[in-house]
Formats: structure tokens, C-alpha cells, sequence
């Protein structure tokens, strides 16, 4: 096969292919970062390919997949039809294998929906608290994905392919960028109280060097399992010890350069020791005004887990973390709901669920632009897909990978703007040559960050691999 | 001849003789040499021509469009022969326009124009396998 040939010639000729990609790669002059590893600091900060529009994100994975037809896409049509079959011609092009079939349209009759801002953006009266930043918000009214199982679709949303093994965004964004501040991890990820489904491949780096996964911050005052020093090792100790380790692996390195699970493992000891006073300090909200504290909802026991988590998020950016990933999870108490994956009786999910995010969400987005932050992050509202029009179990909604709402807030984005649409019963994307793909999301929060996804590259099995993989389309639309 | 020449021609000459079953309407249809290995051959290819495309590699795009482009060939005479699909008939010829127009965007060393075709290729693949 000519690939094995190509595969060939790359393998023999791999420091003629590095040469190639030079140029590439953001920053790097001309080393391929690949290679610059071996020589240096892999999160050394490193230039974009043009000038960025933000410098960080927050990204909102909604786990378990809301319903937009219940949150934002509001859609009259299917209140006509509530409780009738679905008319056949919705159902075109659409091959439904998920597991609860296709029932009758449904709707929730208490569901209240109005316009706000100058934008008249639609909100339901799940999420009160967010409405109040309709003109902050750039909707993607036309999301697609593929796969009908959570795992599967959470992977493509965090990594751009249905396969685990590829590198998260994060992760991409750390190879490109490195980090702002040397004393935290460059890509933080924080779950409340549980993982997605799939786990850590979420947040991994696929095959880029190790270095560049991201780190999982737990709740508490020490955020990182393991990160304080022993009570009975004194600080001196502990420097003699690392330094002997760092000895040890610094030798070992030499017979092995390209270990690339090494090299982070001597910077993580190293980042590790800085960590142990910043850490704490980035997470610690004690100093946090009471007023700051309610506008989290951290006053309130459902959206107190949440709020804690996001106004960490926010404290971290403010220190230069570049990308933070916040997993929902779900309120402390009632066991019954873990996540937004509603197949029955979603006015009881859903009621819970969006109590939970809509006040620290919108909190986040007030704190960040009174703070001048938020023109300069970007707040990513996410998930793996969105619910079906018909009901299932009665008052549930099944998996929609068709046509579902995602949503940005930040630096240059068009402000209380909606792309694309579904149609006119929320099931799939209304106008094709306007549809949102996860890649076209990461192409474009890319792009935000001043990086072309198409000479993003990392030089793995003899080819080069992008952040997007043979997809990709920026969102042009909804950039200022 | 170069080495390659030998593994590609028998690859196809694998994919052309042997009859594993491509669609659930394979037994239907008249040209066995579109079938799932000439797939994974072509899927593999594509791969191959995004990672050529970025770091602009134009003798290797070359190769790699016009490859695709005669194998899309073998695929639209396929769906043409079996007479049953239209839209994949449609797809396939799409797709072999979108892998000649790579072909002349490279020749020309507009590779941006070449990297976007490539996108729009996988496109057209990623919607054909939505039926196939």
C-alpha cells in the first residue's frame, strides 16, 4: 500500500518530516514542538498563528444531554402537536436507533417561554437567571453530532472522534499554546462529584506528549489528590528528596529522549512542588465576598456544588489557567437524578438539573464581565447531544444527536445572536449547509484563540495530525 | 518501479477480487470490487491525504487525490450499475469532482483551497456512510 510506502519514508526520514511541519506549529520557530520537548519546557508559552481574540475558555460539558426544546429552542409547532405522532415528513433522513423508539410528541404543559433582551433570545422559565444574559449569548441552534450512547458522543464532543485515543481540546490548546502561568496546570478539569461517562479520555492527550492532558481538580481545600506534603516530611526533606528523584529521572531521560511520559513526569514533580502553595490558593473562595458567593447561588443546596465549582473556574482563569473543563454532575441529596439524561420524567430532572447550573452559570457571566474577563474568555455551554421532540416513558425525552442548542458568551463572538435552526419540531437541523458539528465548535474555539485548526499539527505514526481530524469548519458566522 | 506501485495494485487487486459483502445489498450488485476493504483502502488513503495536506506535501497530495479520485470512480459506476441509490449515485460523483478539484488546487500549490476540498471530501464520505 502506498501508505505503508509513505510510512516508510516518513519513519526513515523523520527529522526531514519535522522539518517539513516547521512553520506549522504556533510559535515554535523552527523546531516542531514535538521536538522541542526533548530539549525543553513542553508548556513553555508559545505564540498563536494570528492575533487571539481570548486568551482562555471555560468549557460547560452538560452531562447527560439537556433538552433544548426545554431550555432554549423554543418551538410553537410542537406544542400544536403535542401528543400526536410525529408527522412522518420530520422523520426523513433520520434513522432512529435509539433505545426508547419513537413515541408521541410531547411537552411539558407548565413549560413558560419568553423573549429577552434586545435580542429576544427565547428562554424558558428553567433557566430565569440566564435569561438575563440573552444579549451576551451567541446560540448554535443548528448542533449536530453522531452516535446515539453517551460514551461514545461524549468522546467526540471532548476529542472530535467517536474512538477513544485522540486528544481533547484542552489538550490541544496546551500543545499549542503552553501555559500562562508556570505555578498551575495549563488545563484543569473539575467534575461535581462525578465523571462523565468514558472518564479521563475526556480530558487525555490522546498522543500528544502526556504533558498536555489535562489535571483533575477535586473539591475541597487541596484540590489535587496527593499534593500536600506529608505532615511529618519537613520542607527540606522534601527538597532533598525530589531533587535525588529529579537526578534519577533526568539520567534515565538521557537513554530514553522521546519518553514523553518521563518529561511530564519530571515537570509534573516539578510543577507539582510550585503547586503546593498555588493550588490551594486558586481554589480557596473563603476570601470571596458574600455577595460574590449568592451571586454562585452558593447560598442555595442545589446550586451550591455547581457554583462552587464555577467560581473556581473563574479564580483559575483569573490566574492564568487557559482552559478549564467543568463536568456538571449533579446537586448534593437527591440521588435519583446524577445527571440531565432524562428519559423519564423530565419536568422532575430537567426541574433540578437547570436549578442546579442557571444561577451559577449566569453568575459566572456576570462575574466575568465586571471583572473585564469576559471578553477575553470564552464560556462554552455544551453537550453530547440534545433530546428527542417525542416523549419517552411518558414525560422523558430519548437522545438527539440531529439537531440540538449549543451556546458560546465571550470575546469575538457576536453578542445575543442565534446561528442556524432546527425545524419546527426540534428534531433535526433545519438548514444542512448551516449545521455545528463538535469539530466545527473546536475549529472555532480555536480560531478564537488565535490558532488555524488546519496547521495545528502533531507529527504521530508518520502523519500529520490535526486538532480536528479530516474535518472542521470555522463558524464564521457568529464572529464579530 | 517503486515498491509502493506492487502493494497498492495488489491491494486493489484484493479489493477486486474478493466479494465480501459491502452493503446488505451486496448480493445485488454487479461490481465486486467495491466492497468494505476497498473502504477501509480508501478511508485509509483519505486519512493520509489530510495529514499530506498539512504540511503541504504536494507530491504526495497528488498521488493521494488521484488515487481517490479513480477508486470514486469505481464507486459511482458501482452505484450507477446497481441502479438503487440515486443520493449515493449523487454523493459519488460529488466526491469525485471534490477529489479532481483537489488534484488542481494542488497542481496549482493552492493548498488552502486544496485543504478545504479535502474537508468537503470527507464531508461527502461522512454522508454517504450515514446510508451505507
Amino acid at each position: 500500500m502506498c501508505n505503508t510506502r509513505r510510512g516508510l519514508f516518513k519513519t526513515a526520514g523523520m527529522g526531514l518530516a519535522a522539518t517539513a511541519v516547521n512553520g506549522f506549529i504556533p510559535g515554535m520557530g523552527f523546531i516542531s514542538a514535538a521536538f522541542a520537548d526533548a530539549f525543553g519546557d513542553p508548556l513553555a508559552p508559545k505564540n498563536p498563528h494570528f492575533p487571539a481574540k481570548i486568551d482562555s475558555v471555560i468549557w460547560l460539558h452538560q452531562n447527560g444531554a439537556p433538552s433544548s426544546l426545554d431550555l432554549f429552542d423554543y418551538k410553537p409547532e410542537l406544542e400544536k402537536l403535542a401528543g400526536q405522532a410525529i408527522p412522518a415528513s420530520f422523520l426523513q433522513d433520520i434513522d432512529t436507533s435509539t433505545q426508547g423508539g419513537v413515541g408521541k410528541l410531547y411537552v411539558d404543559p407548565r413549560r413558560q417561554w419568553k423573549q429577552y433582551g434586545e435580542s429576544g433570545a427565547w428562554f424558558s422559565d428553567l433557566v430565569p437567571h440566564l435569561s438575563a444574559h440573552a444579549d451576551d449569548i451567541t446560540f448554535i441552534k443548528g448542533s449536530k453530532t453522531i452516535g446515539a450512547t453517551h460514551d461514545i458522543s461524549i468522546i467526540k464532543m471532548n476529542t472530535g472522534d467517536l474512538n477513544p485515543g485522540r486528544p481533547s481540546l484542552g489538550a490541544w490548546i496546551t500543545y499549542a499554546l503552553g501555559t500562562k502561568n508556570p505555578d498551575l496546570p495549563a488545563y484543569v478539569v473539575m467534575y461535581n462529584r462525578v465523571q462523565p461517562r468514558g472518564g479521563a479520555v475526556n480530558w487525555g492527550a490522546g498522543f500528544l506528549p502526556a504533558a498536555y492532558q489535562g489535571t483533575a481538580f477535586l473539591p475541597g481545600s487541596s484540590p489535587i489528590l496527593y499534593l500536600e506534603k506529608p505532615q511529618h516530611i519537613s520542607e527540606s526533606q522534601q527538597k532533598a528528596a525530589l531533587g535525588l528523584l529529579q537526578q534519577l529521572d533526568v539520567a534515565k531521560q538521557q537513554a530514553r529522549p522521546n519518553d514523553t511520559e518521563l518529561q511530564a513526569r519530571i515537570k509534573s514533580y516539578e510543577l507539582a512542588e510550585r503547586m503546593q502553595i498555588a493550588a490551594p490558593e486558586a481554589v480557596d473562595i473563603s476570601k470571596e465576598s458574600a455577595a460574590i458567593k449568592r451571586l454562585y447561588g452558593l447560598d442555595n443546596p442545589v446550586s451550591a456544588s455547581y457554583g462552587n465549582t464555577l467560581l473556581r473556574a473563574r479564580r483559575l482563569i483569573e490566574r492564568g489557567v487557559r482552559f478549564v473543563h467543568v463536568v456538571s454532575g449533579h446537586p448534593e441529596g437527591d440521588s435519583s437524578i446524577v445527571d440531565w439524561d432524562a428519559h423519564s420524567d423530565l419536568p422532575k430532572n430537567h426541574g433540578v438539573m437547570a436549578h442546579m447550573v442557571d444561577k451559577p452559570i449566569a453568575g459566572l457571566l456576570s462575574d466575568l464581565k465586571s471583572r473585564g474577563l469576559l471578553d477575553s474568555t470564552v464560556v462554552v455551554w455544551t453537550s453530547e447531544f440534545g433530546r428527542t421532540p417525542w416523549g419517552e416513558s411518558g414525560n422523558g425525552r430519548d437522545h438527539n444527536p440531529w439537531g440540538y442548542t449549543q451556546w458560546m458568551a465571550g470575546g469575538g463572538l457576536k453578542k445575543g445572536f442565534s446561528y442556524g435552526a432546527t425545524d419546527d419540531i426540534g428534531l433535526k437541523v433545519a438548514d444542512v449547509s448551516s449545521a455545528v458539528d463538535t469539530y466545527d465548535v473546536h475549529a472555532t474555539v480555536l480560531h478564537l484563540l488565535g490558532l488555524n485548526h488546519l496547521q495545528t499539527t502533531f507529527m504521530h505514526n508518520g502523519r500529520a495530525e490535526r486538532p480536528t481530524g479530516n474535518f472542521g469548519k470555522i463558524v464564521h458566522d457568529i464572529l464579530v | 518501479m517503486k515498491p509502493g506501485i506492487f502493494t497498492t495494485a495488489a491491494s486493489i487487486f484484493f479489493a477486486l477480487t474478493t466479494a465480501n459483502p459491502f452493503t446488505a445489498h451486496a448480493e445485488e450488485t454487479l461490481d465486486p470490487g467495491v466492497d468494505i476493504d476497498l473502504m477501509h483502502f480508501m478511508e485509509e488513503t483519505n486519512d493520509q491525504l489530510t495529514s499530506d495536506l498539512a504540511i503541504r506535501d504536494k507530491n504526495n497530495i497528488l498521488e493521494g487525490a488521484q488515487m481517490l479520485a479513480e477508486l470514486l470512480q469505481m464507486v459511482e459506476e458501482h452505484f450507477n450499475s446497481w441502479n438503487q441509490s440515486e443520493t449515493a449515485l449523487v454523493i459519488a460523483r460529488k466526491s469525485t469532482t471534490i477529489a479532481m478539484d483537489i488534484v488542481a488546487a494542488a497542481e496549482l500549490g493552492e493548498f488552502e483551497t486544496a485543504t478545504q476540498k479535502g474537508i468537503e471530501l470527507s464531508n461527502q464520505c461522512e454522508n454517504c456512510h450515514k446510508i451505507f
